[in-house]
């Protein structure tokens, strides 16, 4: 009896003794957010967490425009019904596809306005804590420029300035913000890049990251699309002198990630993340989902055009079986597992040369900048001439189709000039009428999330779709 | 009533004028108490009378009268011959039926007729010995108010369970689950054994779950074991059965090879589209024109070679699934100790190949009883293994209840003995397929890939009660709860799917994932009776419990194909010129919670016919932020017992009759750090950093059910019928609203408590015993329970769609939200779809015309109906479940007809769709968008004849020849045998709203002995 009073009490004791901070628990495998922002080391780590957010965003873009464009078509291999409705333009707000891009740009511009934020509030112990500080706000808002950029070249309802863009987001907050005009955005995508360039060094040259030449490749890109010549120039030039071409040998490189010539601004994948490959190639099953467009394969000169091999992969030879080659990637452990490069220098000629075709009197520098494109690119190449700014134009688009080819770019190319997307006979065979898509369709701009739409009654449709 | 009196005047007054006599006695429980208010009467007469206070009775009988018949509410029925005395003296013994049954709440035992919530019990024969592994699925039907769906027939699999209604929209619903005093986890019972269980208690109300405070919103159930008696001989116990489980057929039908082939080749004429062999070797083909007659007429042989092929793919991923069940058991007892053991042992194999579950469970119940000390120790110790199929409930091709639909007829799997699987007919052989392999590879990743799960599980239980003084004790509960599961995922080296692995020569997996859950509690407990008719009960209690879960898991590449069985064979990671080889993948995750109560549940009683039921809970948990971390429940509830009132006793026709009400506040559990603003780990470039992982939210709160119930239980006709009635109302307020952001808050969603629900409705149970007779007895019973759930707030919104169903107030949850299907225009072959104001149009625009009035996938109601009839040792037991009124998604319809899909197999409707102008049917024109609409929206409500057991109870006379036996019963028994309904996928009953590809239930028979010796 006196073992089980023993027991008893100390079952007792147990009980009531247990203090009530066992009640004060923290989630073991998460962090607060004070205690991740309280110091730049913290901040750095958020940054970190930025650019994971960031990546796999611009996957999304490329998979909606290649799906969308004249760059691929379905393969009869592809039984899983993967994107068929967004290929054959049998598309609404709910779409995924086309969608998909909007709130991965969103998230990560609330990660970069806390980054910001938390690393406005402290100051650095020394010079050197205090320019990492500095080099942390500068990366975190040209990441904020970079996803309101590509933003409104998804969603915009078109790119005139007076039109529809998007909401432009500057503090992490809950809200049901409008959208705003395209003009204002571009005003604030300016206003954030002079102030990243003035924040991040020139010392800074990992392109996992966004550098100085980085923030002038957005630059580039961004007074294209919002026609300013004089700005798209004058960034563009300063990428181009900051990083070169590649040479004929390093290009295919670039694609196994066994080269970081020319590429301005990448997002890095590494073993056992998303594989971009897998978009258009079911590697458990062996099969294309997507594959070259027989209007691509025309289009290349298959023998001298270097770019040929890295954009084509000819899986048979006896069946078409044209694989995306630029997504095989350079593990041979890991096929499909590649870098998703978004700004390379390619695209910088490309925009310099269509801005100076768009200049009064600047044709012959255009015509110089496509030039040099192309005989970096194509063996024996002999510099061709254009009397017109029209065909310069249409021969930078068509260069822009070979040299971005299925790097998220072709689509909204097409809206740029308002042209229509058109596929030719052969694309078309499981595409169910999809031929032509007028710039009048119904599909022809993406429409804004049907989630979005419903969360947020500030929130206008495009026209097309309201 | 006075009737009765002058009647029962009469009588006496007859008796009078014969001869009679007085005849007096007393009447005694078995505790040698005085009986009050017993009915003594003549057997086959109305004439008698009741005891007084001591239990003393005196009756006039007519010297004809032969018996005695002595009565009351809560004892059985004795008859005694009068023969020529004049005293008769009566020993009555207790009765156990529904009404003065024992309810366990987990801190009480109470007397059903004391206790004034609505619970239900299940008894060991809905549990014991049904060929299904899970627990909770066995409750399917068993009580009122209960709705109990699987979402998976793969063996073992936990149901979802929901008491009375949905109480919540993005929280949980799950009911807190008690076994012998110790709180364990929800649908984690594959382990588990059910035949180790005498009851199931389901407590509804908030007078039995305030008592669990924060944790009793979506009701408790709690399960308890069996133990042995005190006194009693030790008995053993030898339980058999064998079986086989078949699959049932779903109500659609594919193409055959000869309709597929017809179909490639009208979809190619009609839409000039590729979707196989069918058209790709047409003569219609324009692409084929040009071609020499030799060439076309290979062609036509290959297209008859293929159209003449017919594989059965049911065949080859189904079987017939074999059942075993065996346990051993032992139970006896001297003066102070007790003991119950067993040891069950279970192997079921799925209806799909390589699912099976494999079962050892051991359970130990002691208990040891003193004057002043009793303690009771539960222990279980179970070891599982199960394989599963590969994607299970997803459309994916690799899931085999999805590939046999997907595959082709004319797919062979097999070319020469060789599984040719995907497009890499290189692999095998190079071998030519005009098909999309998709059977092929599905069976080809069944064959070269391990999914499998070992479980450990043990609960352990110590109950301990200490009288220190009179009518005073010292109560404590200590125990733990603790799952184990290690899963194993292999791909083997030299294998098509090994080859895809990182490296290409497979993989092996293991993941590790420990639950622990520590519970303690303590406290005092008053149990006195004051002047014989003032009973009180008090518990308080103090309580604490903590549970922590952890989770490791690796996966390495490049396995030896000699060592594929173990990590020892994996291939260690390297960099080799810059590149990783066979770099493994680490994972792991935790979480930990606690919650701190203090607990008083009171009872009073007053001359055992009016109750009062009172309890607070003081819950304090680490899941709140602090303003909102301590917060109080409680519940009170009264009782009359009306069967023990003399002007109720006089009713002849009412054996008993009790009524009963009770209100109180609970809440729904609530685990984790949703309040907090949190950053995970989220890698760059090699680098770790963290990333926004939830916002935070300083005003997260419980979400809090006030509960009405009122019910009554009865007794009628000599307890012929028997059955109660409860009728409630349930107002959950706080309710967390995923309240759908837009994306530039950083985050799609944020819960807040805004949302207020409302559960009512109504519960009846009835048992009837339509013959009883000596040796035939039928009882037929049956339960029902209504519920109308209504979303009655939403803060500051009305509605929030979400996806395919809408949140919307005044609406129930689950509502469909999708536009109206309004068929197939007949001159052109496109869908047409409803607009809201009822005109059709042929665009599809899921935010415009999305309407509400397609049902949703709850229930309106749902019970079981239950017949036993024996006749001498023989017994049939019939039982059939059921749930009406809930409409669900058919996805696998939308499969079998999306022409995104048309080089896959699909149904045979798809033959009858829109092809010319004129066309009048119910499949739009091939090539146009095949959306989501109320099209695929069909009614699942089933009847299902869940159980039948035939079975035999050998005579005592025959089975006492063999020494030492004592008894033997052989069955027949069969679950799931039919079901009737209008749902034409695999199976109407799912956890959701929407069926895809899932595992269906099996339909299994078995057959098996119980021996006692």
């Amino acid at each position: 009896m006196k073992l089980t009073n023993y027991i008893t009490y100390t079952l007792f004791a147990c009980v009531f003794f247990s203090c009530k901070k066992q009640l004060d628990l923290t989630p073991p495998d998460q962090i607060i957010e004070g205690a991740v922002l309280k110091d730049i080391p913290g901040v750095e780590k958020a940054l970190t967490g930025v650019y994971a957010q960031l990546n796999g965003a611009f996957d999304n873009e490329i998979y909606a425009s290649v799906l969308y464009s004249d760059e691929a078509n379905l393969h009869i291999e592809n039984n899983t019904g993967r994107g068929v409705n967004t290929y054959r333009w049998q598309v609404d707000a709910t779409n995924g596809d086309v969608g998909a891009a909007w709130a991965a740009y969103y998230f990560t511009i609330d990660r970069a306005n806390r980054v910001i934020a938390g690393a406005e509030k402290l100051t650095g112990a020394n010079t050197q804590q205090e320019n990492l500080r500095k080099q942390i706000i500068g990366e975190a808002t040209a990441i904020r420029a970079y996803c309101h950029l590509q933003l409104l070249i998804n969603y915009s309802e078109n790119f005139d300035g007076g039109s529809l863009a998007v909401p432009y987001m500057t503090v992490a907050a809950i809200g049901q913000p409008a959208r705003e005009t395209v003009q204002a955005v571009f005003e604030k995508i300016n206003i954030d890049l002079t102030t990243a360039a003035g924040l991040i060094p020139a010392s800074a040259v990992n392109n996992n990251r966004i550098t100085l030449v980085g923030v002038n490749a957005i630059k580039a890109r961004a007074a294209l699309y919002a026609k300013d010549w004089d700005g798209a120039i004058s960034a563009a030039t300063a990428a181009i002198n900051a990083v070169a071409l590649a040479s004929k040998t390093a290009y295919p490189l670039i694609w196994t990630d066994n080269s970081e010539s020319e590429v301005i601004f990448k997002t890095k994948r590494v073993a056992g993340q998303a594989r971009i490959g897998d978009l258009f190639y079911d590697r458990s099953q062996e099969k294309i989902m997507y594959a070259v467009a027989y209007e691509m394969l025309d289009a290349f000169d298959e023998v001298n055009d270097i770019r040929y091999a890295s954009t084509v992969l000819s899986r048979s030879t006896t069946e078409d079986r044209f694989s995306i080659a630029k997504y095989i990637g350079g593990d041979a452990q890991q096929p499909g597992r590649a870098d998703v490069k978004n700004f390379r220098t390619a695209e910088m000629y490309l925009i310099r040369a269509e801005a100076y075709a768009e200049k009064t009197g600047q044709l012959g520098l255009g015509i110089n900048d496509l030039n040099t494109l192309r005989s970096a690119r194509i063996n024996g190449y002999t510099n061709a001439t254009f009397t017109t700014k029209e065909a310069l134009i249409e021969a930078i688009l068509l260069e822009r189709y070979k040299e971005l080819a299925f790097e998220g770019q072709r689509m909204s190319d097409l809206r740029r000039h308002k042209l229509p997307v058109t596929r030719i006979a052969e694309d078309v065979t499981n595409a169910l009428g999809a031929v032509t898509l007028a710039i009048t369709a119904k599909e022809y701009y993406y429409p804004i999330p049907n989630d979005e739409m419903q969360a947020n009654n500030n929130m206008i449709q495009n026209p097309t779709y309201r | 009533m006075r009737k009765v009196l002058v009647l029962l005047t009469m009588f006496l007054f007859t008796g009078v004028l014969l001869a009679q006599r007085t005849i007096t006695g007393r009447v005694i429980d078995e505790k040698g108490d005085p009986v009050q208010s017993a009915s003594v009467t003549v057997k086959g007469t109305l004439s008698g009378t009741t005891t007084g206070e001591n239990g003393n009775y005196s009756l006039s009988v007519p010297s004809t009268a032969k018996e005695l018949v002595f009565s009351s509410v809560d004892f059985e029925d004795v008859t005694i011959s009068i023969g020529s005395s004049s005293v008769i003296n009566v020993t009555l013994k207790n009765k156990s039926d529904e009404l003065t049954d024992v309810v366990i709440t987990g801190y009480t035992r109470e007397r059903r007729m004391d206790f004034v919530g609505a619970s239900a019990k299940v008894g060991s024969k809905a549990l014991n010995q049904v060929p299904n592994a899970s627990i909770d699925q066995l409750l399917q039907g068993r009580a009122p108010g209960l709705y109990v769906s699987a979402g998976s027939g793969q063996p073992g699999t936990g149901a979802s369970v929901i008491i009375r209604g949905v109480g919540s929209i993005s929280g949980s619903v799950t009911p807190l689950y008690i076994m012998d005093g110790i709180p364990i986890q929800a649908a984690a019972f594959a382990a588990l054994s059910a035949s180790d269980i005498e009851t199931v208690d389901v407590l509804r109300d908030a007078s039995a779950t305030a008592m669990y405070g924060s944790r009793g919103a979506n009701g408790v159930i709690i399960i308890t074991t069996k133990r042995g008696k005190n006194n009693s001989k030790t008995v053993f116990g030898v339980n058999s059965q064998f079986g086989i489980s078949n699959r049932t057929r779903p109500k659609f039908e594919m193409m055959n090879s000869q309709q597929r082939i017809q179909y490639e080749e009208e979809v190619g004429m009609e839409n000039g589209v590729n979707i196989g062999p069918g058209w790709r070797f047409s003569r219609n083909n324009p692409a084929n024109a040009s071609l020499p007659q030799a060439t076309l007429e290979r062609y036509d042989e290959i297209r008859d070679s293929l159209a003449g092929k017919n594989v059965d793919w049911t065949d080859i991923f189904f079987r017939q699934g074999k059942f075993q069940q065996h346990q051993l058991t032992a139970s006896g007892g001297s003066e102070k100790f007790a003991f119950f053991t067993s040891l069950d042992y279970l192997k079921q194999e799925g209806i799909a190949i390589r699912s099976n579950l494999e079962r050892y469970s051991f359970r130990t119940n002691l208990d040891f009883k003193t004057d002043r000390l009793s303690i009771g120790l539960s222990t279980t110790i179970n070891y599982s293994q199960s394989n599963f199929i590969e994607s299970e409930n997803t459309t994916a091709v690799s899931n085999p209840f999805a590939s046999i639909y997907y595959a082709l007829p004319y797919e062979q799997p097999f070319i020469n003995g060789v599984l040719v699987a995907a497009n890499n007919s290189s692999f095998f052989g190079n071998v030519a397929t005009y098909d999309q392999r998709e059977g092929s590879s599905a069976l080809e990743r069944l064959y070269s890939t391990t999914n499998k799960n070992n479980e450990v599980k043990g609960i352990l239980g110590l109950n301990l009660r200490y009288k220190i003084y009179d009518g005073l004790s010292i109560v404590a509960t200590g125990g733990l709860d603790y799952r184990e599961v290690m899963g194993l995922r292999q791909v083997r080296p030299g294998t098509f799917t090994g080859n895809q692995s990182t490296g290409g020569q497979g993989s092996f997996g293991e993941s590790v994932s420990r639950f622990v859950r520590l519970f303690g509690n303590a406290g005092l407990n008053y149990n006195k009776v004051f002047n014989k008719i003032h009973s009180v009960d008090v518990n308080a209690i103090y309580e604490n419990t903590k549970a922590t879960t952890r989770a490791f898991n690796y996966t390495g590449f490049g396995v030896d194909p000699l060592l594929q069985n173990s990590p020892v064979g994996i291939t260690p990671g390297s960099v080799v010129n810059g590149q990783g080889q066979f770099i493994p993948s680490v994972g792991g995750s935790g979480s930990i919670n606690a919650l701190q109560s203090l607990i008083l549940v009171g009872k009073y009683v007053l001359d055992n016919k009016y109750i009062l039921n009172a309890s607070y809970r003081y819950d304090g948990s680490s899941s709140m932020p602090t303003t909102n971390r301590w917060k109080p429940f409680y519940s009170v509830g009264a009782g009359w017992n009306a069967g023990r009132e003399n002007f109720i006793k006089n009713i002849n026709w009412i054996s008993d009759l009790s009524v009963r009400a009770s209100y109180g506040l609970t809440a729904s559990p609530i685990s984790g750090f949703n309040y907090l603003a949190l950053y995970s780990v989220a890698r760059y470039a090699g680098t770790t950093g963290f990333g926004l992982s939830n916002i935070s939210n300083d005003t997260y709160n419980w979400e809090y059910t006030k509960a009405f119930n009122v019910g009554t239980d009865f007794a009628l006709f000599r307890n012929r019928i028997r059955g109660s009635v409860d009728v409630y109302n349930k107002l959950t307020d706080n309710i967390f609203i995923s309240q759908r952001l837009s994306a530039t808050a950083g985050v799609n969603s944020l819960s807040i408590n805004a949302g207020e629900l409302k559960n009512s409705g109504i519960e009846l149970l009835i048992n009837g015993d339509v013959i009883s007779s000596k040796d035939l007895v039928w009882t037929v019973g049956g339960n029902i329970a209504f519920n109308k759930n209504e979303i009655t707030n939403l803060g500051q919104v009305n509605e929030f769609p979400q996806g395919t169903s809408i949140i919307r107030v005044g609406l129930p949850m689950g509502t469909h939200y999708i536009p109206g299907w309004a068929g197939v225009d007949a001159a052109t072959g496109n869908p047409l779809y409803y607009n809201l104001d009822g005109s059709v149009t042929t665009t599809y625009d899921r935010t415009a015309q999305s309407d509400t009035k397609f049902g949703t996938y709850l229930p309106k109601y749902n019970g079981g109906i239950n017949s036993t009839l024996s006749y001498k040792g023989i017994s049939l037991d019939v039982f059939f479940s059921y749930a009406g009124g809930n409409k669900r998604f058919n996805n696998e319809d939308y499969f079998n007809q999306v022409p995104n899909f048309a080089t896959s197999n699909q149904g045979s409707a798809m033959l009858r769709r829109w092809r010319k102008p004129g066309d009048v049917t119910d499949i739009q024109k091939f090539g146009t968008a095949r959306n989501f609409s109320s099209k695929d929206i069909q009614d699942a409500s089933y009847l299902r004849l869940r159980n039948v057991i035939l079975s035999y109870n050998i005579p005592q006379s025959a089975v006492s020849k063999i020494k030492g036996l004592s008894s033997i019963r052989v069955f027949l028994q069969g679950q799931n045998l039919l079901t009737w309904t209008r749902w034409t996928g695999f199976d109407p009953e799912d956890n959701n709203n929407i069926a895809q590809f899932e595992y269906p239930a099996a339909r299994t028979v078995t057959a098996g002995i119980n021996i006692n010796f």
